[in-house]
C-alpha cells in the first residue's frame, strides 16, 4: 500500500506557465495523449521508485511476469506464458515467454528476473517498502534460459501476485558496475511494454513513444506526453483550453468548475471507486490516545456526514474499515458511529477527563487535554478538517493546535512517530486487502504502523489469513478484523472518496474497469 | 536642538497629501489590529439579564461558556461587537456565500466571515511588520554603529560579512530555515529579522562614518567621555532619521514576504487568518468567489502602498536638498 498525501498532493511551489504560447503550436497530432502529473517523478527506475506518479509511467514501460486482468483481477500472463505452482504453495515456476525483446532489441530471459530479484534483496539498493513484500522468498533460480523458479519459506496466499508482479529491469542495462540507486538509465527506462521511453524535459514533461518491438497489439495512441503541472486550478484551466486531455480533478472542480454544456461536449467525466481511505490516525503512545473510550469519544466528535457533505459535497462514501468499500471482506454489518457529543463527553469522564479545576478544559491527574495536530502542508482538505475539529473540540474543553509542514517533513514526523493525531489516507491499488504492513504490532517500529497499533487478536487473525488459501474463509477473518478496528478505533476511519477524471472526447472506447482506465485500449476517433 | 529638528521634519512631511493620507490609513489599520477581538467577536461585549451583567467579551464565565448568546433565546440585554463572528467558527450551511447583509464580506469556503477573518488577519500582518522590521533594525544598528563607529580594520571585517549576508537570496533562506524549524509565526519573525538586516546596518555605519568626525563629537571624546556614551547620546539620534524611512519600507516588504510564505502554506498554522493565507486558500474558487480573492488581494495592496507612501514622504521630509526647502 502507498501512503498518499490527504485528497490532493499540491506541492509547495508555483508553476509560472506560459499562458498564451500554446496557442500558437502547431495543429495538434491526434495520435498523442497528454495526460496532466500532479508531480514530477524522482526516478523511473521500478524497483526504487515510491511516488504513485513514477509507476503511472512505469506501467506502460515495463512489464512483470503476470498482469491482473482489469475487470475480474484474474492473474493472466504477461511475460510469463504459463506457470507451475507446488502442493505445499512454496515454489512458484515461471515458464517465460521466448522472443520478447527489449526496447533496444536484446532477448528478454530468466536473467533479467534473477538479476531484478538480486537488485531487490541488494542491500544497497533503496527500495524498503518493496523488501517488505519480498521477506518469504527464500531464493530465485534460472532453470534455464527461459524458466525461473520462486521459492518461499512460507505460504502466503498473496505470493503468486508479489513473485509474478516483482519489477523487471534490463541486466544488460543495468549490470555496468555503476551504483543502481543512481544509474544513469533510472531516467531512461527501457521496458518490454506497449510504451517505450522518448525523453524527459526536467520540470516540463516525460514523452512515451509507441514501442515498435512491442508484441501485443499495437494501441492506437502512438505517444503520450505527461505534462508535470503542480497547481490543480492551472491544469484545469489548460484541459479547458486543450492542452491536456486527462486530468484528476477535484471535488469541488468536479461539482461546480466542470458542468457547462460546452464542457460536457469536450470532455468524458468519469467517477469511480477505487480502494483507498482516508482517516484520522491516533499515536497510541501518546497519554490522550492510549485509551480506546477517549479514541471512541474523538470519533463521536466529529460530523462526518457534514463534512462529506459540505466541503466534500457528497461525493464519496464513510467507511469503518481499511478494506475496500465494495468487497467483501468488508464487514457491512458495521455502522459508522455517529455524531455523538453527548455519548463523548460520557465517554471522556469514564476515561478520566473531567474539568476538575474548572479552567474550561479537560485534564486527568493534572495533565490538560491538548494535544496537536500534524497535517502535510500541501492539504487542503486536512486543514479544513482540523480547522472544523478544533472549534468542536474546543467546545467540549479540549484544546487542540494545528502544526503543518512541508510534505517531506511531516512524513519524517509522521515515521518518527513524532506526533499525537495526524490525518492521511491509503491506497491498495491491487486491491491486496491484506492488513500486515498496516496493522501488524511488527510494523510498530520503523513500518507503516506508525500509530502503535497492537491487539493480540488482531495479530493472530492478520498472520492466519496470510496462510490461508480458501477466500471465503479468509474473507471471515477479515470481518472480524475489520469488527476489531472498529471497537478499538486506532484510527477514526473518514472516507473513501471516488476517483474523478476528465477525459478528452478526442477518445473512443474509454472505459472505467475495476482496476481504473487503461489509456492503451482507447480508440482515437476520426478528426471531424 | 533635537525636538526643533523632528518638529522640522512633520512640518514638511504635513505638506506631502499622498505621505498624510498614508499615514491614516497605517495608524487605521494599527487601531483595527489592536481593536481586532472588539471589533469582530461572536461574544457580546455586555449582556444584562435576570439582574446580572456580565462582559462576555472580556471575562470567561463558567455558566456562559458554549452558549451562543446571538440566539433570540438568551434574552435581556445586549451589546455585540459591529461583526458578530469569530474568525474561527464555521458554518457548514453557509459556505462560500457572496457579501450580503449577513455577512458583509461574504464566508469562505468553510462558511467562517471574511470580514472577521480579515479583521483579525490583519493583527498577524501589522504584528510580523513590527516585529521582525524590529529586530533588524535593532540587529542592523549595533553592527553598523560598532563598524562606523570603530572604522579601521573591525570596519573591514564588518563590512565583508554585511556582504557575505547579503548574498544570501533571503527569501529561499526563509523557506529552507522554515523547512527545519517547522513553520511558525515566531521563526517567520526571527528569520526575516535575522536576515534582513544588512541595509540598516550599511546606513547606520555610513552615517557614523560622516558624524564621528563632527565637532561635537570630537569634542565630547576630547572630555573624556566613554565609546558606549558618545554612540548612543550623541551619534545614535543623529543617524536615526534614515534608518526610520528604512524600516517603513521595511515594513512594508516584511508583509509582503509574510503574505508570500503564508500564501506557500509555511506561514501562520490555521485557523489563524492572515491576509495571504486567506489569499491562497481561496485560489481554488478564483473563478466563482471573487471576494475572496479581491478583498485580502487588495488589503495587502492597500497596507503596502500606504507604508511605502509613509517611507517616500518621510524621505523627503528629512532631505535637506529636497526642493521644498
Amino acid at each position: 500500500m502507498q501512503p498518499r498525501p490527504l485528497l490532493t498532493i499540491i506541492f509547495a511551489a508555483i508553476a509560472f506557465l506560459p499562458a498564451g504560447c500554446a496557442r500558437l503550436a502547431p495543429a495538434k497530432d491526434p495520435h498523442t495523449l497528454y495526460m496532466h502529473m500532479g508531480a514530477e517523478p524522482g526516478t523511473l527506475n521500478p524497483i526504487t521508485a515510491t511516488d504513485a506518479y513514477s509507476h503511472s509511467i512505469n506501467l506502460r514501460i515495463y512489464e512483470t511476469l503476470v498482469d491482473r486482468e482489469y475487470d475480474t483481477l484474474k492473474i493472466i500472463p504477461q511475460l510469463a506464458e504459463r506457470w507451475e505452482i507446488s502442493p505445499d504453495h512454496l515454489t512458484f515456476r515461471f515458464y517465460l515467454k521466448k522472443g520478447v525483446r527489449w526496447s533496444d532489441g536484446v532477448e528478454f530471459t530468466a536473467d533479467d528476473v534473477v538479476y531484478s530479484y538480486e537488485r531487490i534483496k541488494d542491500p544497497k539498493v533503496a527500495c524498503a517498502q518493496l523488501k517488505v513484500y519480498y521477506i518469504d522468498i527464500r531464493k530465485c533460480l534460472k532453470i534455464d534460459r527461459y524458466t525461473v523458479e520462486f521459492v518461499y519459506s512460507r505460504p502466503y496466499y498473496l505470493a503468486l501476485v508479489f513473485c509474478g508482479g516483482m519489477p523487471i529491469v534490463p541486466k544488460h542495462i543495468f549490470d555496468t558496475g555503476v551504483d543502481f540507486n543512481t544509474h544513469p538509465n533510472n531516467r531512461h527506462p527501457v521496458g518490454t511494454g506497449p510504451f517505450r521511453f522518448d525523453s524527459w524535459s526536467t520540470g516540463k514533461n516525460i514523452t512515451l513513444v509507441a514501442n515498435e518491438r512491442y508484441r501485443g497489439a499495437k494501441p492506437e495512441i502512438r505517444r503520450v506526453v505527461y505534462k508535470f503541472i503542480s497547481e490543480p486550478s492551472v491544469a484545469l484551466q489548460m484541459l479547458k483550453k486543450g492542452d491536456l486531455d486527462v486530468m484528476g480533478v477535484r471535488e469541488i472542480e468536479w461539482v461546480r468548475q466542470t458542468n457547462s454544456r460546452k464542457f460536457n461536449e469536450k470532455f468524458y467525466k468519469k467517477k469511480y471507486f477505487m480502494s483507498s481511505f482516508s482517516y484520522i490516525g491516533w499515536n497510541e503512545s501518546r497519554v490522550f490516545f492510549q485509551d480506546r473510550r477517549v479514541r471512541l469519544a474523538m470519533t463521536h466528535l466529529i460530523n462526518r456526514k457534514e463534512i462529506l457533505d459540505k466541503l466534500l459535497f457528497g461525493l464519496g462514501e464513510i467507511v469503518t474499515g481499511p478494506f475496500y468499500i465494495f468487497g467483501d471482506s468488508y464487514n457491512r454489518d458495521l455502522r459508522p458511529w455517529p455524531c455523538d457529543p453527548a455519548r463523548a463527553k460520557q465517554l471522556l469522564k469514564e476515561a478520566g477527563w473531567e474539568d476538575h479545576d474548572g479552567d474550561g478544559i479537560l485534564d486527568r491527574n493534572g495533565k490538560k487535554f491538548s494535544f496537536t495536530f500534524t497535517i502535510s502542508s500541501g492539504s487542503k482538505f486536512a486543514e479544513r478538517l482540523t480547522s472544523i475539529l478544533k472549534e468542536d473540540f474546543s467546545k467540549v474543553g479540549i484544546e487542540m493546535d494545528i502544526n503543518r509542514y512541508e510534505w517531506a517533513v511531516f512524513l519524517d514526523k509522521i515515521q518518527s512517530r513524532d506526533f499525537d493525531a495526524t490525518s492521511l489516507g491509503w491506497s491498495d491499488p491491487d486491491f491486496q486487502d491484506d492488513p500486515y504492513q498496516i496493522w501488524h504490532s511488527s510494523q510498530i517500529e520503523g513500518g507503516s504502523n506508525y500509530i502503535g497499533f497492537s491487539n493480540r487478536e488482531a495479530d493472530r487473525i492478520i498472520e492466519t489469513a496470510r496462510q490461508e488459501f480458501d477466500p471465503a474463509k479468509r474473507v471471515k477473518m477479515y470481518r472480524r478484523f475489520h469488527a476489531i478496528l472498529h471497537h478499538e478505533q486506532p484510527y477514526t476511519f473518514l472516507y473513501t472518496m471516488p476517483a474523478l477524471a476528465a477525459v478528452s472526447r478526442r477518445f473512443d472506447n474509454v472505459k472505467v474497469h475495476k482496476r481504473g482506465m487503461n489509456f492503451v485500449e482507447w480508440k482515437v476517433r476520426s478528426t471531424q | 536642538m533635537r525636538r526643533g529638528y523632528w518638529s522640522g521634519v512633520w512640518r514638511e512631511f504635513r505638506k506631502n497629501r499622498l505621505a498624510v493620507a498614508g499615514l491614516g490609513v497605517v495608524l487605521a489599520l494599527i487601531a483595527v489590529a489592536v481593536l481586532a477581538p472588539l471589533l469582530a467577536n461572536n461574544r457580546p461585549y455586555c449582556y444584562v439579564t435576570e439582574g446580572k451583567v456580565y462582559f462576555p467579551i472580556f471575562y470567561d464565565y463558567q455558566e456562559l461558556r458554549d452558549k451562543d448568546l446571538r440566539k433570540d433565546e438568551f434574552r435581556g440585554f445586549k451589546i455585540f461587537p459591529p461583526v458578530r463572528y469569530s474568525y474561527s467558527e464555521y458554518d457548514l450551511n453557509s459556505i462560500v456565500t457572496g457579501p450580503g447583509r449577513r455577512h458583509l464580506l461574504g464566508t469562505d469556503e468553510q462558511g467562517r466571515d471574511l470580514l472577521a477573518r480579515m479583521i483579525h488577519g490583519s493583527r498577524v500582518s501589522i504584528f510580523i511588520g513590527f516585529i521582525a522590521v524590529s529586530i533588524y533594525v535593532a540587529i542592523g544598528i549595533f553592527i553598523g554603529s560598532i563598524a562606523g563607529y570603530y572604522g579601521g580594520w573591525i570596519d573591514i571585517v564588518i563590512s565583508r560579512f554585511i556582504e557575505i549576508v547579503m548574498c544570501f537570496p533571503t527569501f529561499f533562506l526563509i523557506l529552507t530555515i522554515l523547512a527545519l524549524w517547522g513553520p511558525s509565526l515566531l521563526s517567520v519573525m526571527v528569520v526575516i529579522g535575522i536576515t534582513s538586516w544588512t541595509g540598516i546596518a550599511r546606513i547606520v555605519r555610513g552615517e557614523f562614518l560622516k558624524l564621528r568626525e563632527t565637532d561635537f563629537v570630537v569634542a565630547s571624546r576630547a572630555v573624556g567621555a566613554r565609546d558606549l556614551w558618545i554612540i548612543l547620546r550623541h551619534i545614535l539620534p543623529n543617524a536615526l532619521a534614515p534608518v526610520l524611512v528604512s524600516a517603513t519600507f521595511g515594513i512594508a516588504s516584511t508583509i509582503l514576504i509574510e503574505s508570500s510564505l503564508s500564501f506557500l502554506g509555511f506561514g501562520v498554522q490555521p485557523p489563524t487568518p492572515s491576509w495571504g493565507d486567506i489569499l491562497s486558500q481561496s485560489r481554488d474558487f478564483m473563478d466563482f468567489a471573487w471576494w475572496l480573492t479581491f478583498i485580502p488581494g487588495f488589503a495587502i495592496f492597500i497596507t503596502i502602498t500606504a507604508y511605502n507612501l509613509v517611507g517616500e514622504g518621510l524621505q523627503e521630509a528629512i532631505d535637506p536638498k529636497s526642493p521644498g526647502r
